[in-house]
């Protein structure tokens, strides 16, 4: 008896340090967030976790999901015309940076503390016009670079720290992406080829 | 895009996904990259080993604004939220995944250090990325892969400080060059073709023993490229001496004197050669970390005798008293006012008062002591001990010492009590050294009816009674100067009023 107790004493004390300094997340997902381990961000968690005081903006089409059972207690938004999360784009780096962790839902985000604020990279216009007598009128979602600049200047004007803009593969138009009011654009992002 | 420009000045990272390669670069805001306003991020396969095929690589043109790629992260099959439903994740390969890493790795750097930069978060990703290439820099995977453990580690290890560079001196190193010259989000001078002088432009800075790396900011830095084009962007080399020593920067300044139609400019890019500035970071090892201040020392009691001759003083040991400072406050013409610092706990004060002829100029001189600890914070004063004249005896040497009292600060006359008064009244005044006292009564024909003072007295609080028994009612007036040894002068008038 002796013996076995010493060994789980030696067990434990070999043990403690490895339990102590790795990071227990109860994220379901989270072991197959591949990534993280990729680029070491849980060996960057035993030092920095995120701070409350930095603010993480995300310029998109649609801006961010809020609703999203991972990101609607950490997304704030700040600027919406279109239905949020239009395009995925603000979606999907609101989750990978700053999806809720440890609340025992989908994934572990990057950062667990710091606030995320969402704005929308457009915007709905209404445009209205005459045709063979009979007043005509059409949703239009703008996306172009002068809508752009105003969200920049929106988020310094709120003080975000770091600025994520996942808005590439948007084409800068103007043009009739209709109905964008109640209804997401979702495209194949889920295939290697694009 | 003025406005993406100004969010990096003001302060902001921003992180966007290189062009998803479709044939066509485009997009925003990453393709105006080559002004390195925001990090342009890359793809690589999930596990990081090599880069995403379709990931966009950095080729350099001329003519339109290809983005450069700084680092890269995993962008195939990356888990993550999506935006069909509340509970919906999947995994998805795209470039802005690969940015989502990024933006999140510059948080944790934000939170760790909310004093950096963004050439700062930059700059500590670049250093401490994963290499994939082969030389320090990829075209299609920039600097590496980004790694979130040394980044964080690396502001662990350095302290992080930001400077100014203004003295700089300047050579003119090209003349009459024909420039084509590309606007970006940088700068204010028109793309065009110009004809230019060009003036390098070099600064040093001297760096602590410990430096580790030392980069410019765009934000705070008024110079360019020396390339053509350059997009008008800030920018300075670094060179850093073999012994780590000091750090010299160069940049360069465009004297634009004419455009391609001819026609003269005269323009200084983008400032004048002698307002040159370069903003920059130093990081190096962590300075060691205060002391926790200590206690505020007791205020020790201090006593005075006399030993030869000469004021000696002593005191008792403070808890915190790491030396103790004596304070010597003279109005004696011969003996300066000084501070004595000493760790011992008594000082014999060899005063420079030896001859006779003195003792008539006689000021106080008197003695404070105040316990100081090792952060130098000191202890309220002590109470005094004052040497004054009566201290000394004909023929030198000091014979009596007196207790002193807190002095006061300046001459004063008080108004008398009470007042009006019937017979009776006291008038004080205060005296911050010996002086040459006179208080004079005169009436409101101007005659002298009494006078009360006249003739040398020690300094402190006095009083003294005016006893107006002979004098009819009336409206009188005290009229008080004293001339102090140190020279000073002190004149005042009052108004007392008799009511028999």
């Amino acid at each position: 008896m002796k013996q076995l107790l010493t060994t789980i004493l030696i067990i434990s004390y070999w043990l403690t340090p490895l339990l102590s300094s790795a990071q227990t997340i109860n994220d379901p997902l989270y072991n197959q967030q591949t990534y993280l381990q990729t680029v070491n961000i849980p060996q960057a968690w035993s030092s920095e976790s995120g701070s409350s005081n930095v603010t993480i903006g995300v310029i998109a089409p649609g801006g961010v999901y809020k609703d999203h059972e991972d990101l609607t207690s950490r997304v704030t938004l700040k600027y919406q015309s279109a239905i949020q999360g239009l395009l995925p784009h603000g979606t999907i780096v609101a989750g990978i940076a700053g999806a809720s962790t440890n609340n025992s839902k989908g994934i572990a985000g990057i950062n667990w503390s710091s606030p995320v604020y969402s704005y929308d990279a457009g915007k709905i216009e209404t445009f209205n016009w005459q045709e063979n007598g009979f007043p005509m009128s059409e949703d239009f979602y703008v996306l172009d670079k002068s809508e752009i600049a105003n969200r920049i200047h929106d988020a310094r004007s709120d003080d975000v720290d770091i600025l994520m803009a996942p808005i590439t593969s948007c084409r800068m138009i103007k043009s009739h992406l209709s109905p964008v009011r109640n209804s997401r654009f979702i495209p194949h992002l889920n295939h290697r080829t694009p | 895009m003025l406005a993406l420009r100004s969010a990096y000045i003001e302060g902001a990272t921003i992180v966007s996904p290189m062009p998803e390669y479709d044939g066509v670069l485009r997009g925003l805001p990453s393709n105006l990259n080559p002004d390195r306003i925001s990090i342009a991020v890359g793809s690589t396969e999930l596990d990081g080993s090599s880069p995403f095929e379709f990931s966009a690589s950095g080729a350099s043109s001329s003519t339109k604004f290809v983005p450069e790629v700084d680092i890269v992260a995993p962008g195939v099959d990356v888990l993550t939220t999506l935006n069909t439903q509340s509970d919906e994740y999947d995994e998805v390969t795209t470039t802005a995944a690969s940015s989502g890493i990024v933006g999140g790795v510059a948080s944790l750097l934000k939170s760790k250090n909310n004093n950096l930069k963004p050439d700062d978060i930059r700059e500590i990703m670049r250093r401490t990325a994963d290499a994939m290439g082969a030389g320090l820099y990829d075209p299609k995977t920039g600097f590496g892969r980004v790694n979130a453990k040394a980044a964080v580690e690396y502001l662990d290890d350095n302290t992080i400080t930001h400077g100014v560079l203004e003295n700089t001196t300047s050579t003119k190193i090209q003349s009459n060059q024909q420039k084509t010259l590309f606007k970006g989000a940088w700068g204010d001078l028109a793309s065009g073709a110009y004809s230019v002088d060009v003036y390098e432009v070099t600064g040093t800075v001297t760096l602590p023993s410990t430096v580790e790396d030392v980069w410019f900011h765009a934000k705070g830095t008024t110079g360019w490229s020396a390339a053509n084009p350059n997009f008008q962007r800030p920018f300075a080399l670094v060179d850093i001496d073999e012994n780590n020593q000091e750090a010299t920067f160069t940049t360069f300044i465009y004297h634009v004197k004419y455009n391609s139609g001819a026609q003269q400019i005269d323009e200084w890019h983008p400032t004048h050669k002698d307002n040159v500035e370069i903003a920059y970071t130093i990081a190096g090892d962590p300075l060691p970390s205060p002391p926790p201040p200590a206690p505020v020392p007791q205020t020790p009691i201090l006593q005075g005798t006399v030993v030869s001759g000469s004021p000696s003083l002593s005191w008792n040991a403070v808890p915190w008293g790491l030396s103790y400072q004596l304070n010597r406050n003279s109005t004696h013409p011969q003996v300066s006012s000084e501070t004595i610092i000493t760790t011992n706990t008594s000082y014999v004060d060899p005063l420079p008062i030896n001859v006779e002829v003195s003792w008539e100029f006689f000021g106080n001189i008197s003695y404070t002591v105040q316990a100081v600890n090792y952060q130098y914070v000191a202890s309220p004063s002590s109470n005094a001990i004052v040497y004054n004249e009566d201290s000394y005896g004909i023929g030198g040497g000091l014979l009596k010492l007196e207790e002193g009292e807190n002095l006061p600060e300046k001459f004063a006359l008080i108004n008398n009590y009470p007042n009006p008064f019937n017979p009776t009244s006291t008038i004080r005044y205060d005296l911050p050294e010996r002086a040459d006292v006179t208080l004079t009564v005169y009436n409101m024909l101007g005659k002298r009816v009494a006078t009360l003072l006249d003739g040398m007295i020690q300094p402190g609080q006095h009083e003294t009674l005016f006893d107006a028994s002979a004098l009819s009612s009336g409206n009188y007036i005290a009229r008080f100067t004293a001339i102090g040894v140190s020279g000073k002068t002190f004149e005042e008038s009052m108004n007392m009023q008799l009511i028999k």
